[in-house]
């Protein structure tokens, strides 16, 4: 041990890794979120937890891979070469899926919620009827690896994937069913359909187009359609809705940078709109 | 004239301009022969205010174009002949910009098309000013999103489903000349769009907050990207793609809706009795509006009837879900909706629903879904508290008569819409909760801050006011914190309100004998009019058509005052200095007893001689541009009355002599007009702050609710209120209407007296010595000779410098009688009649055509005797149509006699030929038959000059028998050389204009 903390000044500096939005405090604002990280925290010493915490804040996390029942991670550690990170969760058995699918089409808002962005509190009941649990619950529900030499496993690099995975986690839930093997079209087919594949916007027929030769059309045009009165919006309700990109790696983040950006342009619009002769 | 077009491609844009094609050209050169050259072109735009720095360049454009040339883009430059047309390519010379060069100078556009006399906006420029419009009205309600886009961090513009339909009607009115590189070239949608984004881009990125952001990944410099001027991110190779994969799947669900032909929406009912509000969902089909499924129906729709839909049962499912998920994250209390196995309504307590309304609403609106609210919620006089108040007339204790000082009693309630509430009730309202409230029945809504208002104002006001101080409030305009929606009054003040919102009549007044001439009955309405607003201390504006005789009503009015008061100080007529003449004699001929007193002209008096001067005047004449300048002179004084005429003079609030008109003291204001309001509402708070100042509120007040809505939005409410409120001081009668027309004659001749220049009148000056020193050598046929030669010179010198010398350039500012012909052309233009123009010299016909076409921005059609005859009948043809052209010039040679040019009902004598048989013979072109309407005939004179005294001697037929004047001008000849002197000779301070 004693041989470990000497080498341990730090880690190398890391550049353009992914960072928890979240600057202080506990990962995990969800309660599914929240779940995840418990599971961690049951399995880990305090110290690794709060190193791995930042390590995950300051970007140490370099590549995140969510697979079916596995994550592949690369961590920049004190060594030279990044450490690489894996992460096994079970996968879920057909008969489990079918039983899950059959419990959400009795429940729209589960649904509803999950295409928002939100894991519903009644989905760790469904799959707990099923015969599975939602979240790692036990040691073998969650198998780790790191290559780095600390014995410890969980190490702190793991740790920081795993912060890094709960705040993921946080924006979109569907990244969870797929670290359990189902993907968001095959969880959307619960409904019969699929949600992006026969929705493609209109086909522009540039091609196509020819300029006119009559005068008229070719210089004149038509009549501008009359504006409506404008409102003024600033709480860019565009952003809310949409929340956070995943996996989103920017130092700042990302509704902070672009708030500011979003207020004072539809303060300055609005301004040049009235000023206009 | 010269016009502007504009060619966007690749992010920039190029301007480029046309004036008319020349004549002769090589005809295999490629070369557009009606586009500026790159010095011309750079100069010119130089003097636009654009930059001049961009190299010019040259673009290929496909345009129509004839066998050998492009055709002119509007007739303006040259005949568009009906031939068949083909795209040919033409090389032209252009100045190129960058979005971020070019966009200010696009923000200081006007929106009149003429931007200088000679300059036109052309169409495809006006369409990129009005998409830079529509790309800051989407960036003020924040619907733009960032993305990457070709290594570029990009802000883009973003539509909701029912929003997009917008761009393909812009994409309709977009002219093909703003991208025509190419015959098949980029869909107008794709070029709106384009054009759109880059706007967006450009407002959003340069308002951005400079915030540096320490830039470590390509996520970073992305977030950077979109606050710095240049949008490239720097970026090694497979770089982007984690930011790309996070940007495409952040948008994928905004995309699914946006694809979608169905569109979420939410309605709020109002509650039964003892119940709550209810929040209901629904599905509206974009392609049908009127298709509504409500949640619960969409839900558990069978695929039968889902196929009538032209949908399935999941994608229903699919989409409400997607949508509810997302407005759950602006509006929480959405979840319970989906809370059950089948959807459902929701509950909402009234606290809530006024939280629905007043906060999520807007946002769920903004967020691109449907919403249905009460209808009162969208009504805006609902919603305000209003004031009432209730007169009793005064005792007239002692006095008799009921005047504006006198002071009334007033009971002053509050009204909510239509209801007035007691004092109690407005308290109980004040204790709420939340602003809405049933009551009496409906559901209403307030300000709370007018609330208190309302309450202090209730509790402070003084209940006695003057009448004075009623009178507006009475018309609706408000000095004090609440609207005032009806004052009601007995008496003699409700006569005077009913009399000012033209509810009751008022009596008709007396026109003095002494008036010179007959009013027409409608003419002696209109001065009592003017008179009963005066006896309420309340201004008037004449906005008569023209023709109907403003003149002598406004005099009659003077002459009256005058005789009340004859010892008050003069009354003071403001008017452009192309009328002084004009006033004056029309002051002679109507009120011969008035002392009038012209206070104009370079010799004009200095401050202590001119107070003597006017003491004893009754009317005092002088011109806008003294006001400012001759400040000190008309400040101080206490005139008894102020007439401006061509009132559109102070239009412009800022500008010097608009604040001097409105600060000049007076007992009465009466301000003159011609055209008709809804075209310049602008004009109208300069005008009405002259009248009755706060009578429209603040200017800033006026810009915001009366003329943006009214001028950007053809919003037609704020157009109504706006007239109501003026409509008590302005009165307007038009010539088609019957009522008037009944007691008009078919003809009206009118003589139009107009300055010279001082270029004029110098040249004039030294001809007449010329003709002095060559009289005296000559006799016989060499003098007959002389002075026929003379008097034309004399003519050529009236109409315009540039004739007399023959040169043709620049026209502007050198000849009075052009500048007043322009003056009442734009007048008559704008109601749209139409006008023939006569001269005797075709010369001037071509520089009025020209200058004509650069003043009022249409095509002028000119016939003179060198027109072919198949041009001809096809000139009179356009002009006949009605679709054509609204001005035609004639020489009074070719274009007198045979043609039918009824159309016109305005005709103008530029020049005059000394022979009234000949003019009429002219006239008639459009006073026959075939004519509806009434014709008037104006001939330009210029003061002072020998043009007004053979007019003074035609009108008196004084020593000339008519036959004599009938053969001609050789009369002339026989006079000696005495009277020729008296004839020819100068009146300076007659003829000078400034």
């Amino acid at each position: 041990m004693s041989f470990y903390y000497y080498r341990s000044s730090g880690p190398k500096k890391s550049q353009g890794g992914i960072r928890l939005q979240s600057a202080r405090g506990p990962v995990g604002t969800t309660w599914w979120g929240k779940r995840w990280v418990a599971a961690l925290e049951m399995l880990c010493d305090q110290g690794r937890l709060s190193r791995g915490k930042s390590y995950a804040r300051q970007g140490q996390v370099l590549s995140v891979e969510i697979k079916a029942g596995e994550v592949l991670a690369k961590v920049q550690g004190s060594s030279s070469k990044p450490y690489t990170v894996k992460i096994k969760l079970p996968l879920l058995k057909a008969t489990q899926w079918a039983k899950i699918q059959n419990s959400l089409q009795a429940s729209p808002l589960h649904l509803a919620k999950l295409l928002s962005g939100e894991m519903p509190t009644g989905l760790e009941e469904i799959f707990n009827q099923a015969g599975v649990s939602l979240f790692p619950e036990k040691r073998k529900d969650l198998q780790t690896d790191c290559s780095c030499p600390d014995w410890s496993d969980p190490c702190k690099h793991i740790a920081a994937v795993y912060y890094l995975l709960a705040e993921q986690f946080d924006n979109d839930p569907f990244l969870l069913f797929r670290l359990r093997g189902q993907e968001r079209e095959k969880l959307l087919a619960a409904l019969g359909s699929n949600q992006t594949e026969d929705s493609h916007p209109p086909a522009s027929n540039e091609q196509t187009y020819a300029l006119p030769s009559d005068p008229q059309a070719f210089w004149q045009g038509g009549e501008i359609p009359t504006l409506k009165k404008v409102q003024l919006t600033t709480q860019a309700p565009l952003l809310k809705r949409l929340k956070s990109p995943p996996l989103w790696r920017g130092q700042e983040r990302f509704q902070e940078a672009l708030e500011p950006i979003y207020e004072n342009a539809a303060k300055q619009a609005f301004a040049l709109l009235e000023e206009l002769p | 004239m010269r016009i502007l077009h504009a060619h966007f491609q690749a992010e920039n844009f190029s301007i480029w301009i046309e004036q008319p094609q020349k004549k002769e050209r090589s005809a295999k050169s490629e070369q557009h022969p009606g586009s500026l050259g790159p010095t011309d072109l750079k100069r010119q735009l130089k003097n636009l205010g654009l930059p001049s720095n961009p190299q010019a360049k040259e673009i290929t454009l496909w345009l129509p174009s004839g066998k050998k040339a492009p055709l002119p883009s509007q007739a303006l430059l040259g005949e568009q002949d009906k031939q068949p047309t083909e795209l040919k390519p033409w090389r032209m010379a252009c100045l190129e910009y960058s979005a971020q060069a070019f966009i200010p100078w696009l923000h200081s556009l006007p929106k009149h098309n003429l931007l200088e006399p000679g300059i036109l906006i052309g169409p495809s420029l006006r369409f990129v000013q009005e998409v830079w419009r529509w790309a800051a009205q989407r960036v003020a309600e924040q619907a733009f999103l960032p993305v990457l886009e070709n290594s570029q961090a990009r802000w883009r513009v973003y539509f909701n489903p029912s929003e997009r339909q917008a761009l393909y009607l812009w994409a309709k009115a977009m002219p093909a000349s703003l991208s025509a590189q190419t015959t098949l070239g980029p869909a107008p949608e794709t070029v709106t769009e384009a054009l759109l984004n880059l706007f967006v881009d450009d407002i959003v990125r340069r308002s951005a907050p400079k915030h540096r952001v320490r830039e470590e990944s390509v996520f970073d410099r992305w977030i950077q990207a979109l606050q710095n001027p240049d949008p490239q991110i720097r970026h090694q190779k497979a770089e982007l793609i984690p930011l790309k994969t996070s940007l495409e799947e952040w948008l994928l669900s905004l995309k699914t809706l946006s694809a979608s032909q169905w569109r979420l929406g939410f309605r709020l009912l109002e509650p039964q009795v003892k119940q709550n509000w209810q929040l209901e969902s629904y599905l509206q089909a974009l392609q049908d509006p009127s298709l509504y499924l409500p949640l619960s129906e969409a839900w558990k729709i069978k695929a039968p009837k889902a196929k009538t839909l032209g949908t399935r049962p999941e994608e229903l499912k699919q989409i409400l879900l997607l949508a509810l998920g997302q407005a759950c994250g602006i509006y929480p209390p959405l979840q319970e909706m989906l809370a059950k196995a089948s959807p459902q309504t929701l509950n909402l307590k009234t606290e809530q629903a006024w939280n629905f309304l007043s906060e999520a609403a807007p946002q769920l609106e903004q967020a691109g879904f449907g919403l249905l609210l009460p209808a009162w919620w969208a009504q805006p006089q609902t919603k305000a508290l209003s004031l009432r108040a209730s007169l009793k007339s005064p005792s007239l204790r002692g006095r008799s008569n009921l005047d504006l000082a006198s002071l009334m009693q007033v009971e002053w309630g509050v009204a909510l819409g239509q209801d007035t509430l007691t004092l109690k009730e407005l308290e109980s309202l004040a204790k709420l909760k939340q602003p809405l409230v049933q009551f009496r029945g409906e559901w209403k809504t307030f300000d709370r801050e007018q609330l208190f208002k309302a309450l202090n104002f209730l509790k402070q006001t003084p209940k006695e006011m003057p009448l004075q101080a009623l009178v507006p409030l009475a018309l609706g305009a408000a000095e004090i914190p609440l609207p005032v929606s009806e004052i009601q009054a007995q008496g003699k003040v409700k006569v005077l309100f009913e009399q000012l919102q033209g509810q009751q009549s008022f009596a008709l007044t007396e026109i003095p004998p002494q008036f010179q001439g007959e009013l027409r009955p409608y003419q002696t309405r209109g001065v009592s009019w003017l008179e009963f607003l005066h006896q309420w201390g309340l201004g008037a504006c004449l906005a008569d058509d023209m023709g109907l005789g403003k003149t002598p009503q406004t005099l009659a009015r003077i002459l009256k005052a005058r005789q009340k008061t004859p010892k008050a100080p003069p009354v003071l007529l403001v008017c452009p200095t192309t009328l002084v003449g004009n006033w004056k004699r029309e002051a002679a001929r109507f009120t011969p007893h008035l002392k009038v007193f012209i206070h104009h002209g370079a010799e004009r008096n200095k401050l202590s001689a001119f107070k003597k001067a006017i003491a004893h005047q009754d009317l005092v004449i002088t011109t806008y541009g003294l006001l400012h300048r001759d400040e000190k002179f008309l400040l101080p004084l206490n005139w008894q009355g102020i007439v401006l005429d061509e009132a559109q003079g102070i239009k412009n609030a800022e500008t010097r002599q608009s604040k001097a008109a409105r600060s000049l003291k007076a007992q009465w204001r009466i301000a003159l007009t011609g055209t008709p309001i809804e075209n310049h509402v602008g004009d109208l708070w300069s005008l009405m702050d002259f009248l009755n100042p706060g009578l429209l509120g603040s200017q800033a007040a006026f810009k915001k609710y009366f003329q943006k809505p009214i001028q950007d939005l053809q919003d037609q409410e704020s157009l109504k209120q706006l007239k109501a409120r003026i409509e008590p001081f302005m009165l307007r009668r038009v010539k088609t209407d019957k009522t008037i027309i009944s007691d008009l004659p078919e003809k009206l001749e009118m003589e139009l007296f107009c300055p010279l220049t001082r270029e004029q009148a110098t040249l004039y000056q030294a001809q007449i010595k010329d003709l002095e020193r060559q009289l005296k050598k000559s006799d016989g046929i060499q003098r007959k000779g002389l002075i026929l030669s003379a008097l034309m010179r004399f003519k050529q010198l009236c109409n315009h410098p540039a004739q007399f010398l023959g040169e043709t350039g620049p026209l502007a500012g050198r000849s009075g009688k052009l500048q007043r012909l322009v003056e009442m052309l734009t007048e008559i233009r704008e109601m749209n009649e139409s006008v023939l123009i006569f001269s005797q010299f075709a010369e001037m016909g071509g520089l009025l055509q020209t200058h004509l076409q650069n003043c009022l921005a249409e095509e002028v059609l000119l016939l003179t005797g060198k027109t072919p005859k198949a041009k001809r009948d096809q000139m009179v043809d356009r002009f006949q149509s009605g679709q054509g052209p609204g001005v035609f010039i004639l020489s009074l040679k070719a274009g007198g006699t045979g043609l039918n040019l009824t159309r016109a009902n305005h005709v103008f004598h530029y020049d005059r030929w000394w022979n009234p048989a000949i003019e009429n013979q002219a006239t008639d072109r459009a006073f026959r038959i075939g004519q509806t309407r009434q014709v008037q005939v104006h001939k330009l004179i210029c003061s002072g000059t020998v043009e007004e005294r053979i007019a003074e001697m035609l009108q008196k037929k004084q020593e000339l028998a008519a036959q004599t004047v009938g053969q001609g001008e050789n009369w002339l000849t026989e006079l000696n050389n005495q009277q020729l002197k008296a004839l020819f000779d100068l009146n300076l301070e007659e003829a000078l204009s400034e």
